[in-house]
């Protein structure tokens, strides 16, 4: 049973939408519980029971290091989700928000993205792989416009949807044009021969265009910023994680199984479009005042760097595009925890709005610091270990000035996480602020999440597991 | 030739189609007045204009329909190949129905298939 | 030109080009309609015009097989499900706007 995560998910998410409906609103906060522990079993049995290698359902599923350590991701960061947007939820805010609610859809919804996002890395047909990447963007679009009462929200969930559309349907005749040329729906490599034809490149370009989409590479980034600012935030938290993940995931099934060796060809088209995307990022979120905004243009720029591990095509590009997404997720997971935090307690999302946060709340705006280090890429914080070691295989792939310009990024990018350090530590708070409270899960979420990026950085195991399981996968 | 009745047909569809329209714009008087241009409604007076928005519900009960219309697709092949796939397809389509009949409840528990 | 017309019947190359309008008029119409229904509809057609072709190169290139076919009937329960998806986040924010012209979604800025 090497779907038994995928079983689990898939009948947590039916068992809560069902109890959902058989419980009075004041017992519905047993739902988040539910979810997270559903998530937990998912995770221990794929830990205890998937073995690495296996194929199932006549060779359409299967499991390798690869998937195995992308379906880690996936769990931990929709558990982390479902812990930094249960107050928001069960209502423990300081500040009422307009069309919260529906609990049980909510963790069903968010499940199903979950699902939809592991199922996507075992997907060996093309079929299983285009439904499920369905399945993990489509409750997404649910998910931002969730404040049905809110404006804003329904216009990111309309811009989100009107464009992911777009981009499944362009993506879609990709893969339909490429099912024409091999005859087959299997994702075995294509051969060498069809690279000639016309045909080939449009689908290819389509293709792009889909992973693009998902993964905010630049031109096809425009979406993220508005869909970031408008969505709840414990949902813009999970869409900067989660579905880059999902697009990661979906780039390294087209690239590693369908169109294997083509991608050491396009290495400078890789890394062209890597160095696009974390210099408009990073540029543009200097302007930011919103701070969803600005993270939206700061995920932006990570997804160049993890970007960044496809360029050669090389075999030690995935160990460190996996440890970076691992890193990624807590780290942006920690600071979005703050986020999600500051904006329940006062309904505040603007920069200037943390000023004096180090007076108030010493403890999380500390915790918010070393995120923001960390995606920064301070060492020895973790974010400088997955930097270090993505920017080593573009330098080991001979793409230098590739590293010179991550390297610059890098450093403007530090300027502008500290320009919140700034409003948070330097900038005075105002006359009537006083201590903001934290519910204990959301500081015990804070506190583990800060531990493990800490220790991310500093215990090299992590890495060497990863590393060594998937270098002996793809070299075979 | 197994194209050409179909392509005769076309012709013909066309040609009495577009003939009867100029055929009465050639010989019909033309003369416009307030009645005449009034919307038919089976002889009775419309009331405003036909332009309206419709009440939300109408669409709620069109999603509804949609999803089960469509997933009704699914049963069809199977139900072509009934006698191959025997007793483990019937079992697959009876998982499938049962996941469609829990949303349907989920429908009608929350309300949705009630006209406000 | 009868007798040709019925000799040569439509070949692979017909039905992409067909398809290939259609996806061009999906395009078209998402880039100029003002509508959110409209461009859903758009949508819908590049969809679609990507699902004909999955049939078309199973019927001519793998007659005996059903993957494409199969593919197509997913593509249609798919398009559904964002179809519904769509036009309940449209019905939603119809609530609180009274529009759904995409011209005027611009509340959303840095």
């Amino acid at each position: 049973m090497i779907f038994l995560p995928e079983l689990i998910v898939v009948v947590c998410a039916v068992a809560i939408l069902l109890t959902d409906l058989w419980l009075d609103e004041r017992r519905r906060v047993i739902l988040a519980p539910m979810a997270a522990i559903g998530l937990v079993v998912a995770m221990a049995s794929l830990i205890i029971s998937v073995p690495q290698n296996g194929l199932t359902l006549g060779g359409r599923f299967s499991v390798d290091p690869v998937g195995w350590w992308f379906k880690v991701f996936f769990l931990l960061s929709g558990l982390i989700t479902i812990l930094i947007s249960l107050d928001l939820l069960d209502g423990r805010v300081g500040v009422r928000m307009r069309g919260i609610g529906f609990r049980g859809e909510y963790y069903t919804v968010l499940l199903a993205t979950i699902l939809g996002m592991m199922v996507l890395v075992s997907a060996r047909d093309l079929i299983t792989l285009y439904v499920s990447l369905e399945l993990a963007t489509m409750p997404l679009f649910v998910l931002t416009a969730w404040r049905r009462d809110d404006a804003q929200s329904g216009e990111a969930g309309m811009k989100y949807v009107i464009f992911g559309a777009m981009a499944s349907a362009c993506m879609l005749y990709g893969l339909g044009l490429l099912y024409g040329l091999t005859g087959s729906t299997a994702l075995t490599a294509i051969d060498r021969q069809l690279a000639n034809m016309p045909a080939f490149w449009l689908a290819t370009a389509m293709l792009v265009a889909g992973i693009g989409f998902k993964l905010t590479i630049v031109p096809f980034h425009f979406w993220a910023a508005d869909v970031y600012q408008g969505a709840p935030a414990p949902v813009t938290a999970y869409l900067s994680v989660a579905s880059k993940g999902a697009g990661l995931a979906f780039a390294f099934q087209i690239l590693y199984r369908w169109m294997d060796g083509w991608i050491a060809d396009a290495a400078v088209g890789v890394a062209v479009f890597a160095a696009l995307t974390m210099t408009l990022g990073n540029t543009v979120a200097i302007v930011q005042h919103n701070i969803k905004r600005f993270m939206a243009f700061s995920a932006i720029s990570q997804a160049g760097y993890l970007v960044m591990g496809f360029v050669g095509g090389l075999p030690e590009g995935i160990p460190a595009m996996l440890f970076y997404l691992l890193v990624y997720a807590v780290t942006n997971l920690a600071v979005f925890a703050c986020i999600v935090w500051f904006s329940n307690q006062t309904g505040k999302e603007q920069i200037e709005d943390y000023r004096g946060l180090a007076r108030t709340n010493p403890l999380i705006a500390l915790t918010m610091m070393l995120g923001l280090f960390s995606l920064a890429g301070i060492p020895p914080l973790s974010g400088f270990v997955g930097k270090f070691f993505l920017f080593s295989v573009a330098s080991k792939a001979g793409f230098h000035w590739l590293v010179a310009v991550a390297a610059v990024n890098s450093t403007i990018s530090l300027y502008y996480y500290l320009r919140i350090v700034r409003q948070m530590y330097i900038e005075p708070a105002d006359k009537d602020s006083t201590r903001l409270p934290i519910t204990p899960t959301l500081a015990a979420t804070l506190m583990v999440l800060s531990a493990t990026q800490l220790l991310m950085g500093i215990i090299p195991s992590l890495y060497e597991t990863i590393s060594s399981q998937t270098l002996a996968w793809l070299a075979r | 030739m197994d194209y050409f009745f179909v392509l005769l047909f076309s012709g013909l569809a066309v040609l009495f189609i577009l003939g009867g329209i100029i055929l009465s714009y050639l010989i019909a008087p033309h003369r416009p007045n307030r009645i005449k241009n009034t919307p038919y409604e089976c002889g009775e007076i419309p009331l405003g204009s036909a332009w309206i928005q419709f009440n939300v519900g109408y669409y709620l009960f069109a999603l509804l329909f949609l999803i089960f219309d469509v997933e009704a697709a699914f049963l069809y092949p199977w139900a072509v190949i009934l006698r191959v796939v025997g007793f483990p397809g019937l079992l697959e389509v009876g998982i499938f129905l049962l996941v469609l009949i829990l949303g349907l409840i989920y429908a009608r528990k929350k309300g949705a298939l009630e006209w406000v | 030109m009868i007798q040709y017309l019925a000799e040569h019947g439509p070949g692979l190359i017909h039905w992409l080009i067909l398809s290939n309008v259609l996806f061009a008029i999906g395009i078209y119409g998402l880039l100029s309609r003002r509508n959110a229904i409209g461009i859903l509809m758009s949508v819908e057609l590049m969809l679609n015009s990507a699902a004909m072709n999955a049939v078309v190169f199973n019927r001519f290139l793998t007659p005996r097989a059903v993957d494409g076919e199969i593919l197509a009937l997913f593509v249609i329960a798919v398009a559904a499900a964002e179809a519904v998806v769509a036009l309940a986040i449209f019905v939603a924010l119809f609530r609180n706007r009274s529009s759904i012209d995409v011209n005027r979604m611009d509340s959303l800025k840095g």
